[in-house]
């Protein structure tokens, strides 16, 4: 991985022959994945979710004062189900992650090629893509879509914070209104998208770290590059993913 | 007459041009022999780290051949590539320790391409221990590389590199970025290393008193300001004939240096 750029394609081979040969079966894969996990994930969690419920509270404001006009304040539960669970929470996480996981790991990955860090791995016969970069990608694949389900949870409890008050809507109705008519499908789509969103912005931050080049100056810039790509294409990927499952 | 010995490096006329056209080797040659301290000498942009980079197979030459431990490391399949570099131990110029583990945990990390080894927790702690006591480092085993100076993080850097007993052992500039006594560990460690288990050294460095501690032989090689010949070799020899020698290149470079 050190001569010559590393392509997005190269990283998708390296990543399939460490599943394909078992090695993410070692343990120490799996004690590299529980840190990183936390680091990733779970330590995401507080921005997270402060925002999920700010996003649900404010959504719900603007429903219930649209709709009520309309005598139709009742449907704002199932609205505010169906843009969390197919547009909002995935996107929401996505974004999260990006500037808080995506950011970390690309500076972390670009201090480590600076440092000759990757360059020592590799000439210790240690398999950069199954040591390194499996228990990130991961952490990525598996706490992007679980996150996602938990802001889904918290953003419909920001929700019902306003319905309460303004609805005096109890927990329950909040609930039973949420899901009416609802399918699997819709909670799975929002599943969907997130662990597509942390395959890509995944590998956008695995390409722009082990793609630095020059001094610990670059470490920053890298970053930064990797922030702005990420969060273009999740925004694209959405756009494209939303037209093909509505038409 | 110097005694005959068995070639562990082997350069044949090596050249590497960068695609912008730049050639920053130039039909390099040179042997180095079992047991030698063999020392790289050169100012900027003379090729060192492109020099190193082909030895360790990251990096392609252009044309010319490499052969280590008598086999030509380009072209060799990926296993046998591998299996080559076990002999192999590297120390980086900026000691290149995984921020992320402890001492014991980066000298443990050859192992790493040992699964069964692996398994046995206590012999890889065992073993990195040992070679932590090596290099006077065996009370810090359990601190991380940010919590070690300079100089100890170049002796950590050093017992991972001779962690799995390597034949030859590649020190980039090992003494950069140390104070004196820093320095003078480090050379004696690599002196130590080479009288007591014959490991052969390739060491890179612009440290002239470094040069006169540690190697046996050494080239130096033309630096970029030396115009046609940058990246050749000037000189090929032992320390004496570095001294004797009234190359204009030789002498410019030990007066800048010195």
């Amino acid at each position: 991985m050190n001569s010559g750029a590393v392509t997005y394609f190269a990283l998708a081979r390296n990543l399939g022959v460490t599943i394909f040969r078992r090695q993410i079966f070692a343990t120490q894969t799996w004690r590299l994945f529980i840190s990183r996990s936390l680091l990733i994930g779970v330590r995401a969690g507080p921005t997270l979710f402060v925002m999920a419920f700010a996003i649900g509270f404010v959504i719900a404001l603007v429903l219930q004062a649209q709709l009520a006009q309309l005598g139709m304040d009742d449907r704002v539960p199932r609205l505010i189900w169906i843009i969390l669970n197919e547009q909002l929470a995935p996107v929401l996480t996505a974004v999260v992650f990006i500037g808080r996981s995506v950011s970390g790991s690309a500076a972390e990955l670009a201090s480590m090629k600076v440092s000759e860090e990757i360059k020592a791995l590799e000439t210790m016969g240690i398999d950069v893509s199954g040591y390194l970069l499996f228990p990130m990608f991961a952490a990525f694949a598996i706490m992007l879509p679980v996150m996602e389900v938990f802001t889904v949870a918290v953003g419909l409890f920001g929700g019902y914070t306003i319905l309460a008050q303004s609805l005096a809507m109890s927990p329950e109705q909040f609930i039973l209104r949420s899901i009416e008519n609802a399918t699997t499908g819709e909670i799975w789509h929002g599943i969907g998208k997130a662990s597509l969103f942390s395959v890509i912005v995944a590998m956008i931050a695995f390409h722009k770290g082990l793609n630095a080049t020059g001094g610990s100056d670059e470490v920053g810039r890298v970053a930064t590059e990797a922030v702005v790509a990420a969060l273009l294409a999740v925004t694209v990927v959405n756009a494209v993913v939303t037209y093909l499952t509505v038409y | 007459m110097r005694e005959q010995k068995v070639p562990i490096i082997e350069v044949t006329r090596l050249v590497k041009t960068f695609p912008d056209g730049t050639t920053v080797l130039n039909e390099v040659s040179f042997e180095v022999s079992a047991g030698d301290v063999f020392a790289i000498l050169g100012g900027s942009g003379c090729g060192k780290s492109t020099l190193l980079n082909i030895l360790l197979g990251v990096d392609e030459p252009s044309s010319g051949t490499v052969r280590i431990l008598g086999q030509e490391i380009h072209g060799l399949p990926t296993a046998e590539r591998k299996q080559l570099l076990e002999e192999i131990g590297v120390l980086f110029q900026s000691g290149a320790l995984i921020q992320g583990l402890t001492v014991a945990e980066n000298v443990a990390l050859p192992f790493q391409r040992y699964p069964e080894v692996m398994r046995d927790a206590q012999l890889v702690e065992d073993t990195a221990r040992l070679k932590l006591r090596t290099v006077g480092l065996e009370p810090h085993a359990f601190k991380y590389p940010r919590e070690l100076s300079g100089g100890m993080k170049k002796r950590a850097a050093l017992a991972r590199a001779l962690a799995l007993d390597p034949k030859l052992l590649i020190s980039d500039e090992p003494t950069s970025g140390l104070d004196p006594v820093g320095t003078r560990e480090i050379d004696e460690l690599t002196v130590k290393l080479s009288r007591k288990s014959g490991t052969t050294v390739i060491l890179v460095t612009h440290d002239l008193a470094s040069f006169d501690r540690v190697a046996t032989r050494g080239i130096l090689l033309g630096a970029e300001r030396d115009g046609p010949k940058r990246g050749t070799v000037i000189l090929e020899g032992n320390r004496d004939d570095f001294y004797a020698s009234d190359d204009p290149l030789v002498r410019e470079y030990f007066s800048r240096n010195s």
